[in-house]
C-alpha cells in the first residue's frame, strides 16, 4: 500500500512540475514548482510510518471491547460507597461539585439530593473485591478481572463520549481503536476482517450507535469495522443472490477487479486499490461467515454457560459467544456495544434488568476464554463512556431514582491479555465524584491498551492533511499499575 | 572568454545563487519531485569539483598579488564556475536533506557554509570583473579555505558520523544493544540512559552543549556542567539534575526547558532511584527487583521478559510460498526471526501443511491449529518443529494415541488440547515435559477420577480442566414468535420457536398460564391459527431447566379497513411515525416509540381525529384504538374516544362516545381502548380520541398535558 501511495503521490507532483514549467521562467518560479504551498493549498500527505506488525513481543493478540453504550453507573456497579447510606437525601456539597458542568438535563435542577445505591455488594475473591449483586457472576470471576474505579473522561454527552473512547476524540471522523489495530497489526485471518463489531440492545433507556464509531477515518477503509447483525442475513448483501452460481460470482469479480486495475493504473487512487479488496474479501466471508455464525458444535456445558440467550441471535450472550468464536478465528478487534444504560429515571428497575442481559454472558466469555488458554493473550475490556451522578436526577425515592451523566469518574473493568488479574485500581472520593489517587483518562487507557498490543503509542502515527494523527493524539501514557 | 558565454556564466551564477538563497529561506515548504530527488541524489557526485575549485583558488589568492602562474585565480570566470557549481552542489544538497534523517544542528552548519562559499564565489566573481576588492586579496582566499573546510567536514560527518574521522586514534564506545535480557540489563544503562537520551541529549551533546554540559560520554555526565557535578551520589534530593527537573516549569533553570518534551513523574522517579542507590553505573536492575519504581519501568519498557536465543530469519520466499487462505505466518514482533503460524479450519484446509512448515520448522514460537481437523499422522511433523514455545491442538481429530511424540519439543511452555476425546492414559505422559507450564484439557473424556490423578501429578503445572459443567438449574429463554402479526382482517397465523434442541412449548388462548404440571396448555407442534381477538399465552419447558417466563401476545382483528380515510388534525410534528397511513396498517407499533416509527403522538391542542370512508358501507359494532403508555415519558391513556357516523357526506351523527377515567398511578405497555358503536352501516366514520389535557397531581408532570400514542385504528 504505501508504495501505491508514494506513486501515485509523485504523479501529482510530476504533473504539476511540468506544468509549472512551461509557464515560469526565472529562479523564482522554479523555485516555486518546490513551494507548492508557498502559492496554493496544502497536498494531503501520505503515511509515515510502515506499519502491519507490532513493535515489540505484544502480551495480547486480541481485543474483545463489551461496550456498555449509555453509561452504566458506577454506583450500581462496582464503586462501593457505604456511607452514602447516611447521607441519604442530603444535597451533594458544593465543595465536592466543584462548578462541574451539567448537561441541559439536571442544569435546571435547584436541588442535589444524594441517592445511595439501591442496590447490595459484597466482596469477592481473594482480594475482595466489591460487585454489587446486580452481578452475581461477574463476581465470581473477580480473581480474573482488574476492576478500574477511576477512569475519566471529558465528554458529558453520549455521542461525543462514545466517539472519544472509540477515536481519541470527541468529533466524529477519526480512525476507530479497531482500525488503528488493524492498520497497526495487521490480520490474522484473511478471511475474516480485523475488525469486527457486534451489537445489541436492553430494555433499559438506550442511545444511538452510528457507524462513525467503527470507521477507518482517514485510514485505508480496509480498516473499517464490519457489522455481523443478528437473524438470518448477518451481513447484507453476502449471499449470491438467487440464480447465481459460485464460478458466475467468481467471474463477475475478476472482471470487475480488471476494471478497478484499469482504473487505478490510470488515476493512482488508493482506494481503488481498497475495493478491489474489499471484493474478495465479501467472497471469501460469503464461506467463512456461515461457519462462523453455525453454532452445532457448541456443546451443551457451553450453552449453559453462557445461558440459554446465547442461541437467539442478537442477543447479548449470543454476541458474547461469537465475540469467542471470531477471536478463536483470528479476529484482531472484536467490538461488542449493548444498548440501555442511560438510567435518567427508573435506575432500579431498568438497570435491574440491564445486568441480567450481560451479567452472565460477559462471566461466561472470561471464563470460557480462560479454558481454551485463550485468556493469557485477549484483552477483555467492560464498560461505558462516562458513569452517572451521585446525585438524584428528577423524582427521588428510596426504590426509584435517576442519575445524570457524569464525566468524572467511573468504572469499568478489564481483564486477561497482560492484564493484572484480582486487582481494583484507583480510588474515588465518598461520593464518587471526584477521582483521589490514580486517576486514569482515556487517553491513558488507550495508550495502555495499545502497548499491550505491543505497540508504542506515540509512533503509530498516520500523517493526514499536513498533520500527524495517533489514537491518543498528543497526551497519553501507560497506567503501569494495572499491567502485570 | 567571449563575452557571450561569460554573460551566460554570469546569468548562470546569478540564477543559481539566487534559487540557493530562495530555497533555503522557504525550505520549510519545500515539496520535493521525484525528478529532483535524483538531483539530489548525485550531491555526493558533484561536491567534488566545488571542493577542488574553492581549495585550489582559495590557496591561490594567498599568494602574492602579482604571483602571475595564478592569475587564472583572479579572473572573473574562474569564480563564476566556483561560485555556479558551488551552487548548484548546494541545491542537490538542499534536495537530498530532504529525505531526511539527518542531524540537524551538524546539516545547518554544513548547508550555511555551503550557502557562504557560494557568496563569497560570487562577490569575487563580480569584483574581479569590476576592479578592486574591498580587502586584501589573502583575506578571501583564507575565508574560501576555511569555509570550506567546515563546510567539507559537517559534510562527513553527516554522511560517516561524527567521530569518522578521529576514530581510528580514538575508537567510540561500543553501540548499545536495542534489546537486553531483563536479567542482564544495568540500572544506568538500560533504564536511566534511554530516559537522558530521550529528553536530555538533545541540547547537551558534543554538538551543541548547553551550559558546557555533555550528557553522552560518561566522562562528561560526571564531571557535569558549569555549575559543578549534576548528580550527588545517595543524595538525589541535593542533586542539580534532580532539583532542576523538580522546578515549576515556567521556572528559567527548569530543566527541560519550557516547552520541550518533559520528563514523566516514572521517568523522574527511576532517576531519582539510580541516584539514592548510590549511582552506581554498574548495579544491575535484577539486584533491585522487585522494587516499584524499576517493577514499573520494566513493565512499560519495551525490553521483552524472555529473551530468545538468536537464530537466523527464515526465507521470505519460502514463508510466502507457505502462506495460504488456511495458513497464515507472520513475525512474532518487527524484526524478530521467530515466527507464529495461525492454521485455520478453511475449505481449502490441508493436511499436508504441516509438513511443509518443516522449511521454516527452526523459526516458528507459536502454532495455533485449534479447531482444525488434524489427526494423529500431523503430529509427527508438529513435533519436528524444534522450536515451538506454545501449541494449539484444542478441538481437533487427535485421538492422542501418538502425543507423547510431543515431548520432542524441548522448548514447549503451553499445550492446548481442550475439546478432544483424549484418554487420560494418553495425557499423562505429558505431565513429564521438563518445561511445560501450561496445559490445557478442559473438555476430554475424562472420569472424576482421573481428573483427581491428572491433578496429582500434575505438580507445578498449570494445568486447566476447565470448569466443571453447570450444575446449577437454570431459565430457559422464551420461545421466540416469528413476525407476529398482530392486527389481521380474517385470520393470521403465530410461529413459535425454541433455538435449544428438545425444548417443548406449552401455549394457550383462554387466559391461563400455561403448566406442564398442572396440565394446562397445549403442545406446539404446528403454527397457530388466529380468527378472532385472542391472547396467546406461551412458555418453553424442558426437564432439567426451569420453564422459561411466560410471553403473550395479543391479536387484534380490524376487519374494516377504510378505503380512504384522512386525518383532519396532523400528529405531533416530532412524532408522525410512518406517515398517517399507519392508523391502518395492520402492524403494531413497538414500545421504543422515539425510534419506532409505528406510532402518532398527539399532545395539548392535537388530538385524534380521522374520517374514513367505505365504498361498501359495513356493519359496525365496535371500534377501538391501539395506545402506548409509558408513564416516564407522559404517554398516558385518552381522555375519551368518540364515533361518529353517516351516510351523507357532511351529516355527521354521534353512533358512540366512551371517557376513561383519569388514572390514579403509572401505566406502562400497550393498551387498548374501545368504544361500543349504534350498530348500523355507515359510509363514513369518523374517529375521535383526545389525550389528557392535564395531567393528575400523583404525576411528576402534573397539569401538564399528556401525550396520546396510536398506532391502529380497529373497526369491527
Amino acid at each position: 500500500m504505501q508504495k501505491e501511495i508514494l506513486e501515485s503521490k509523485l504523479n501529482i507532483n510530476r504533473r504539476a512540475f511540468f506544468s509549472k514549467m512551461s509557464v515560469g521562467i526565472g529562479s523564482l518560479a522554479l523555485g516555486s514548482l518546490l513551494i507548492p504551498e508557498l502559492f496554493k493549498g496544502g497536498e494531503e500527505d501520505a503515511a509515515t510510518l510502515i506499519p502491519g506488525l507490532s513493535q515489540f513481543a505484544p502480551k495480547a493478540k486480541r481485543i474483545i471491547y463489551l461496550f456498555q453504550s449509555g453509561a452504566p453507573s458506577q454506583l450500581e456497579t462496582f464503586d462501593y460507597k457505604p456511607k452514602l447510606r447516611e447521607m441519604f437525601g442530603k444535597e451533594l456539597p458544593g465543595s465536592i461539585r466543584q462548578g462541574q458542568r451539567l448537561t441541559g438535563m439536571t442544569s435546571g435542577q435547584t436541588s442535589f439530593p444524594i441517592a445511595p445505591s439501591y442496590i447490595n455488594f459484597k466482596q469477592y475473591g481473594q482480594n475482595g473485591t466489591w460487585v454489587s449483586d446486580f452481578f452475581p457472576h461477574i463476581g465470581k470471576i473477580a480473581d480474573d478481572i482488574c476492576v478500574i474505579r477511576t477512569m475519566n473522561t471529558e465528554a458529558i454527552n453520549h455521542d461525543p463520549a462514545i466517539t472519544f473512547f472509540q477515536t481519541g476524540n470527541q468529533q466524529s471522523g477519526r480512525p476507530s481503536m479497531g482500525a488503528w489495530m488493524s492498520y497497526g497489526l495487521g490480520s490474522e485471518n484473511e478471511n475474516l476482517p480485523a475488525f469486527m463489531v457486534l451489537t445489541s440492545r436492553g430494555k433499559g433507556n438506550s442511545q444511538g450507535l452510528y457507524a462513525h464509531l467503527w470507521g477507518s477515518g482517514f485510514l485505508d477503509s480496509v480498516h473499517q469495522g464490519v457489522m455481523l447483525r443478528g437473524g438470518k442475513n448477518p451481513v447484507l448483501y453476502l449471499k449470491d443472490p438467487e440464480g447465481m452460481s459460485q464460478s458466475e460470482r467468481r467471474q463477475m469479480l475478476d472482471q470487475i477487479a480488471e476494471l478497478n486495475q484499469n482504473s487505478y493504473e490510470k488515476i493512482g487512487d488508493p482506494e481503488t486499490m481498497a475495493r478491489i479488496q474489499q471484493y474478495e474479501m465479501a467472497y471469501r466471508m460469503q464461506t467463512s461467515v456461515p461457519e462462523l455464525m453455525d453454532l452445532k458444535d457448541e456443546t451443551d456445558n457451553t450453552v449453559k454457560l453462557y445461558g440459554p440467550d446465547c442461541l437467539v441471535p442478537g442477543t447479548y450472550a449470543s454476541n458474547c459467544l461469537l465475540a469467542r468464536r471470531l477471536a478463536e478465528r483470528g479476529v484482531r478487534f472484536v467490538q461488542l456495544y449493548h444498548q440501555g444504560w442511560d438510567q435518567h429515571g427508573n435506575l432500579p428497575n431498568e438497570m435491574g434488568g440491564q445486568a441480567k442481559d450481560v451479567d452472565q454472558a460477559s462471566a461466561a466469555l472470561i471464563t470460557d476464554l480462560k479454558q481454551r488458554g485463550m485468556l493469557e493473550d485477549t484483552l477483555v475490556i467492560w464498560g461505558g463512556e462516562f458513569g452517572r451522578t451521585v446525585f438524584c436526577q428528577g423524582d427521588f425515592k428510596a426504590d426509584n431514582y435517576g442519575r445524570d451523566h457524569h464525566p468524572r469518574c467511573f468504572s469499568i473493568w478489564m481483564a486477561g491479555g497482560g492484564i493484572k488479574p484480582g486487582i481494583t485500581y484507583g480510588e474515588t472520593d465518598d461520593f464518587s465524584y471526584n477521582v483521589v489517587r490514580d486517576s486514569v483518562p482515556v487517553h491513558d487507557f488507550q495508550a495502555t491498551i495499545m502497548h499491550l498490543m505491543g505497540i508504542d503509542h506515540e509512533k503509530l502515527i498516520f500523517k493526514h492533511q499536513g498533520r500527524r494523527y495517533r489514537l491518543t493524539d498528543i497526551s497519553g501514557k501507560l497506567v503501569p499499575g494495572i499491567l502485570m | 572568454m567571449n563575452n557571450r558565454y561569460r554573460s551566460i556564466l554570469e546569468n548562470l551564477r546569478f540564477f543559481l545563487s539566487i534559487l540557493l538563497v530562495f530555497l533555503m529561506v522557504f525550505e520549510r515548504y519545500m515539496h520535493l519531485p521525484a525528478l529532483l530527488a535524483v538531483l539530489g541524489r548525485m550531491h555526493p557526485l558533484v561536491l567534488h569539483f566545488p571542493v577542488t575549485l574553492a581549495t585550489v583558488g582559495g590557496l591561490a589568492l594567498l599568494m602574492p598579488d602579482k604571483t602571475e602562474w595564478v592569475s587564472w585565480a583572479r579572473k572573473t570566470e574562474f569564480w563564476s564556475i566556483t561560485a555556479s557549481i558551488t551552487a548548484l552542489t548546494a541545491l542537490c544538497g538542499l534536495f537530498l536533506s530532504r529525505e531526511g534523517g539527518y542531524d540537524a544542528a551538524t546539516l545547518n552548519w554544513h548547508k550555511y557554509s555551503a550557502l557562504a562559499i557560494t557568496l563569497c564565489a560570487g562577490y569575487l566573481a563580480w569584483r574581479f570583473g569590476r576592479g578592486q576588492l574591498h580587502l586584501p586579496q589573502w583575506v578571501f582566499g583564507a575565508t574560501t579555505l576555511l569555509l570550506t573546510f567546515i563546510c567539507g567536514h559537517q559534510g562527513g560527518v553527516l554522511t560517516h558520523g561524527s567521530n569518522f574521522l578521529l576514530e581510528p586514534i580514538r575508537p567510540s564506545a561500543s553501540a548499545t544493544p536495542v534489546v537486553v535480557d531483563l536479567k542482564k540489563a544495568k540500572v544506568f544503562q538500560d533504564a536511566v540512559r534511554p530516559i537522558l537520551e530521550k529528553k536530555c541529549f538533545a541540547c547537551h551533546n558534543p554538538n551543541k552543549t548547553k551550559g558546557d554540559l555533555l550528557m553522552t560520554t560518561l566522562e562528561g555526565f560526571k564531571k557535569g556542567g558549569k555549575n559543578g557535578a549534576i548528580f550527588v551520589a545517595f543524595n538525589p534530593d541535593s542533586s542539580q539534575m534532580v532539583q532542576m527537573a523538580l522546578l515549576p516549569e515556567t521556572d528559567d533553570l527548569h530543566m527541560p526547558p519550557q516547552g520541550k518534551p518533559q520528563l514523566t513523574p516514572e521517568e523522574l522517579k527511576v532517576i531519582h532511584f539510580w541516584i539514592k542507590k548510590g549511582a552506581d553505573f554498574g548495579a544491575k536492575i535484577s539486584a533491585y527487583l522487585p522494587n516499584d519504581t524499576l517493577a514499573t519501568w520494566a513493565k512499560t519498557s519495551s525490553m521483552p521478559a524472555e529473551v530468545l536465543p538468536d537464530i537466523s530469519a527464515a526465507s521470505k520466499t519460502s514463508i510466502e510460498r507457505l502462506k495460504s487462505d488456511f495458513c497464515n505466518i507472520r513475525p512474532l514482533s518487527q524484526g524478530s526471526p521467530y515466527l507464529e503460524v495461525v492454521i485455520l479450519n478453511h475449505q481449502n484446509y490441508q493436511a499436508d501443511v504441516f509438513k511443509k512448515l518443516a522449511k521454516i520448522g527452526k523459526n516458528i514460537y507459536r502454532l495455533e491449529a485449534s479447531g482444525t481437523p488434524v489427526t494423529d499422522k500431523e503430529i509427527k511433523s508438529i513435533a519436528g518443529l524444534e522450536n515451538l514455545r506454545e501449541l494449539g491442538l484444542g478441538k481437533t481429530k487427535i485421538t492422542g494415541e501418538n502425543l507423547p511424540e510431543l515431548l520432542n519439543l524441548k522448548h514447549l511452555r503451553i499445550l492446548k488440547l481442550h475439546g478432544n476425546q483424549l484418554k487420560s492414559k494418553d495425557v499423562e505422559p505429558l505431565l513429564k515435559f521438563p518445561g511445560l507450564q501450561a496445559l490445557y484439557l478442559w473438555g476430554n473424556d475424562f472420569s472424576d477420577k482421573d481428573l483427581q490423578q491428572l491433578r496429582k501429578k500434575a505438580g507445578k503445572m498449570h494445568l486447566d480442566l476447565g470448569t466443571s459443567p453447570d450444575t446449577t438449574t437454570l431459565q430457559l429463554n422464551k420461545p421466540l414468535a416469528e413476525k407476529p402479526v398482530a392486527y389481521f382482517q380474517n385470520s393470521t397465523q403465530l410461529i413459535l420457536s425454541h433455538p435449544m434442541r428438545g425444548v417443548k412449548i406449552l401455549y394457550t388462548t383462554d387466559g391461563k398460564n400455561p403448566d406442564e404440571k398442572a396440565g394446562i396448555g397445549m403442545v406446539y407442534t404446528k403454527p397457530i391459527v388466529v380468527k378472532q381477538d385472542q391472547k396467546i399465552k406461551y412458555r418453553a419447558e424442558l426437564s432439567g431447566w426451569y420453564a422459561s417466563v411466560m410471553d403473550s401476545l395479543e391479536f387484534k382483528k380490524n376487519n374494516f379497513i377504510p378505503d380512504r380515510f384522512e386525518l383532519k388534525i396532523p400528529a405531533n410534528s416530532r412524532f408522525r411515525g410512518g406517515g398517517d397511513s399507519i392508523l391502518f396498517n395492520l402492524t403494531k407499533g413497538a414500545p421504543n416509540y422515539s425510534t419506532n416509527d409505528g406510532w402518532l403522538g398527539f399532545e395539548r391542542n392535537e388530538h385524534l381525529d380521522v374520517e374514513c370512508y367505505f365504498k361498501n358501507p359495513p356493519e359496525i359494532q365496535k371500534v377501538s384504538i391501539g395506545t402506548l403508555l409509558e408513564d416516564n415519558s407522559y404517554l398516558v391513556p385518552p381522555s375519551n374516544l368518540e364515533v361518529w357516523g353517516t351516510n351523507t357526506p357532511g351529516k355527521w351523527e354521534k353512533i358512540g362516545s366512551q371517557t376513561y377515567p383519569i388514572p390514579d398511578g403509572p401505566q406502562y405497555g400497550i393498551r387498548y381502548f374501545d368504544c361500543k358503536v349504534k350498530p348500523g352501516k355507515y359510509a363514513y366514520v369518523k374517529v375521535v380520541s383526545k389525550p389528557i389535557p392535564k395531567l393528575p397531581k400523583w404525576h411528576r408532570g402534573k397539569g401538564e398535558p399528556g401525550w396520546l400514542f396510536v398506532d391502529e385504528v380497529l373497526i369491527n
